[in-house]
């Protein structure tokens, strides 16, 4: 059985992550009321066309086709959906159509999802963000490399959106092992968020309610910067995703 | 292939690190090959005469912040290197002096090496203390920056330093790929 969650509008870009959260909120018998493309060119998967991937760690594989688009995935489910005109969730055009819109929250997958300028938290709609990262020790970006060098794992948080990096009320935060020889970027990064989305998600279509949110301190934790390609590397060696080289 | 990040003045043309292709097997022996070429011009440069008096090169108007005294602070804290942190992470450079609210003085010159010497000793240490990879991933993009310069813009003391500095983000590193 599939409910739709009317009052959930999902912005879905032509990237992985949207792919991804297509694809296991569907799985999990969830749709949201709306979907909000932006523009831009799909992009293209090189690898398998199917990967099964335990995300959890718990031997429950999930099934992910990276090259199949969020909008093929949503329309086999006719989920309403508009064409947004331009990238940036926060441009005058795209927030005059959100708010227009039934749904009260929106929830960030695609591109173009920086902090948000003010004039967007004034029209009356609530933004939900999964962050790469488990908060506050992992704000900012590229998080999942530096907690893979630093705990072996990778995190996610659900977060409403404000006005800083990462600061937001957080709804749920979970982390998670990280499988060797699974693609970081384009695919371990979006399921696991897409899993903690989808956690956040079957709450609210099973309560009505959303989780209660956790206010952390903004000051607290750590705020990271994108990782140099050095440490990148050590990180996708530890992966097993890169083989030692010569010495 | 060789390390890709220091074949121009990244001081001038900041690098994005956007993309980063990382994921060749000898990239990490790239990139130490890279930063003992760099050692070997500086080496040689340290061992010339000291060639130009900088007394009086960096000196601010009354109503700016050196930031070379900022730096030279010890111990420094974490939270005061926040900023110029974000600074550089943001801009790719920073500047010789700033006003009391934290922007860039209208007159100031660009940071000099010595200061961004200073910086990234301030970093190491940082990572050095608490083995924080934040502090040692920004580490290695001012080094990157330093070791993009011609060995000769150096000061024969600044060469040293460099070297040294350069040394102990090897060592950084080095501890963390062992652990694997």
């Amino acid at each position: 059985m599939t409910t739709t969650l009317d009052d959930i509008a999902l912005i879905s870009g032509p990237s992985a992550r949207s792919r991804a959260y297509a694809q296991r909120t569907i799985a999990a018998g969830i749709l949201p009321g709306t979907v909000l493309y932006q523009p831009g060119e799909e992009w293209r998967w090189d690898g398998p066309e199917v990967i099964d991937v335990d995300v959890k760690g718990d031997g429950n594989p999930v099934k992910f086709l990276p090259n199949e688009t969020a909008r093929t995935t949503l329309a086999r489910a006719d989920v309403i959906s508009y064409e947004l005109t331009t990238a940036p969730i926060d441009d005058d055009a795209n927030l005059a159509l959100f708010a227009e819109l039934s749904a009260e929250v929106l929830i960030f997958s695609g591109y173009r999802t920086g902090i948000l300028r003010k004039a967007a938290f004034d029209i009356g709609k609530r933004f939900l963000h999964v962050h790469g990262g488990y908060v506050p020790d992992y704000r900012g970006s590229t998080t999942f490399y530096y907690s893979i060098l630093t705990d072996g794992l990778m995190g996610a948080s659900v977060i409403w959106m404000d006005s800083g990096i990462d600061t937001g009320p957080v709804l749920a935060r979970r982390k998670y092992p990280v499988p060797l020889g699974i693609d970081i970027d384009y695919v371990l990064d979006p399921l696991v968020r897409a899993d903690t989305l989808v956690n956040v998600l079957t709450h609210r279509s099973q309560t009505g309610e959303w989780p209660e949110s956790e206010h952390l301190s903004a000051g607290s934790g750590e705020t990271f910067h994108k990782i140099h390609p050095v440490l990148k590397h050590l990180a996708l060696r530890r992966s097993g995703l890169v083989q030692s080289g010569r010495r | 292939m060789n390390y890709p990040y220091t074949g121009r003045d990244l001081f001038a043309e900041p690098e994005s690190y956007a993309y980063a292709k990382c994921d060749g097997a000898d990239f990490l022996n790239e990139w130490q090959e890279s930063r003992r070429d760099a050692m070997d011009a500086l080496a040689i440069r340290a061992r010339e005469r000291q060639i130009e008096d900088r007394t009086e090169r960096d000196a601010p108007p009354v109503d700016a912040i050196k930031l070379q005294s900022l730096l030279h602070e010890k111990p420094i804290c974490i939270v005061l290197l926040e900023p110029w942190i974000v600074k550089f992470e943001v801009f790719g450079r920073l500047f010789a002096w700033y006003r009391d609210d934290g922007r860039r003085h209208p007159d100031s010159p660009t940071a000099s090496l010595a200061t961004y010497i200073l910086f990234a000793e301030r970093l190491c240490e940082t990572a050095e203390e608490f083995g924080s990879l934040k502090h040692l991933s920004i580490l290695l993009k001012v080094c990157d920056a330093l070791a993009s310069q011609p060995a000769t813009t150096f000061q024969v003391d600044e060469a040293a330093n460099l070297i040294a500095l350069l040394n102990r983000e090897a060592l950084l590193v080095a501890n963390i790929a062992e652990t694997e």
